[in-house]
């Protein structure tokens, strides 16, 4: 079950239209300093955003899963 | 961030039903409307609101907001008293509550029960800060507000900032038209951009989702049987079309 966690930044990107899902994602990463993070939620595995990732930001993101469905996806991503 | 849904996207549909469709679809806040599948209403017996109200609770629907259906002159003391009993917040349209006399006396009967309120204003800095300084006049802790945000009104893109801060911490919920199985037809219209703010802010409101209007519930119907969603084009097809149930056959 889908519970937030106050005061963390979870982006929910099951309510986004499909083409704007992923620049919200980047645009909300673009917005993080250097140690911040926020919650990607979704209602799939997001691994291809993963390879965007590396290949826009090698080096430079972290990627944590803290819930693998089968209903939600919720993926820690943070800047280095 | 939580996610809700309106009884408007299932609105002939029983409350069991509705509340497997909500595990389904890893949905933890609901708005019952008044007059829909479900059944309750001001009327309700004690022990039918005690029913639903475990209904809710084993489906992990914590957060829940219950739309009356306003009389001219409403008795507040069963309003209230359904709130309380199903821990539900009231939404009252802003437009409403504003005439002279009626927030004040909501207030009381509310305070009395221990119901909680929610305002609802459109998506319009104004009516954002009249719906806030009426509820910091008249119940700053039992009330909260609701933005009914709807693609198709003015761009969300540059609403966004200027309803958030005219409605500052008040803002418990969004109500969002057009999203869910209606998304992809909503495109460019400001819903990425506004989850994406609401994000870096750390919002921990209940985004309500709901039909852009009825027309569109068939839709509705079918996304709230299937396990998952249209996803953003990079998953493999999905054939499990399930079709959500109706109480009426």
């Amino acid at each position: 079950m889908t519970t937030g966690t106050p005061g963390r930044r979870e982006l929910d990107v099951r309510v986004i239209p499909p083409r704007e899902k992923h620049p919200a994602i980047f645009t909300t990463f673009d917005a993080l300093a250097a140690g911040e993070s926020f919650v990607l939620v979704n209602d799939h595995d997001p691994f291809p955003l993963r390879y965007q990732f590396e290949a826009e930001h090698p080096d430079g993101f972290e990627w944590q899963y803290l819930e693998r469905g089968p209903v939600v996806w919720r993926v820690l991503i943070g800047r280095r | 961030m939580r996610l809700g849904l309106s009884t408007e996207a299932a609105p002939d549909v029983s409350l069991d039903e509705l509340a497997a469709a909500c595990v389904r679809r890893g949905i933890a806040a609901v708005e019952v409307v008044e007059g829909h599948g479900h059944g309750l209403s001001v009327r309700s017996t004690d022990a039918a609101i005690d029913a639903a109200a475990r209904t809710l609770s084993e489906a992990g629907l914590a957060e829940r907001v219950f739309r009356p259906a306003l009389v001219a002159v409403p008795e507040w003391e069963p309003v209230a008293a359904l709130s309380a009993r199903l821990g539900a917040r009231v939404l009252i349209p802003l437009a409403w509550a504003a005439v002279s006399g009626r927030m004040d006396a909501a207030a009381a009967a509310f305070d009395r029960a221990g119901g909680r309120l929610l305002i609802a204003h459109p998506s319009d800095p104004a009516h954002a800060t009249a719906a806030r300084l009426l509820v910091e006049r008249c119940a700053p802790d039992l009330a909260a507000l609701s933005w009914d945000a709807d693609p198709d009104g003015a761009p969300l893109t540059l609403l966004t900032a200027p309803v958030l801060e005219a409605a500052g911490p008040q803002l418990s919920s969004i109500r969002l038209r057009g999203s869910g199985p209606e998304a992809a037809a909503n495109e460019g219209k400001g819903i990425g951009a506004l989850i994406a703010s609401l994000t870096l802010r750390a919002w921990d409101g209940v985004l309500l989702l709901a039909p852009t209007d009825p027309a569109r519930v068939p839709v509705w119907r079918i996304w709230l049987g299937r396990g998952t969603g249209w996803g953003c084009g990079s998953r493999t097809g999905n054939e499990d079309l399930v079709r959500l149930g109706t109480s009426a056959g």
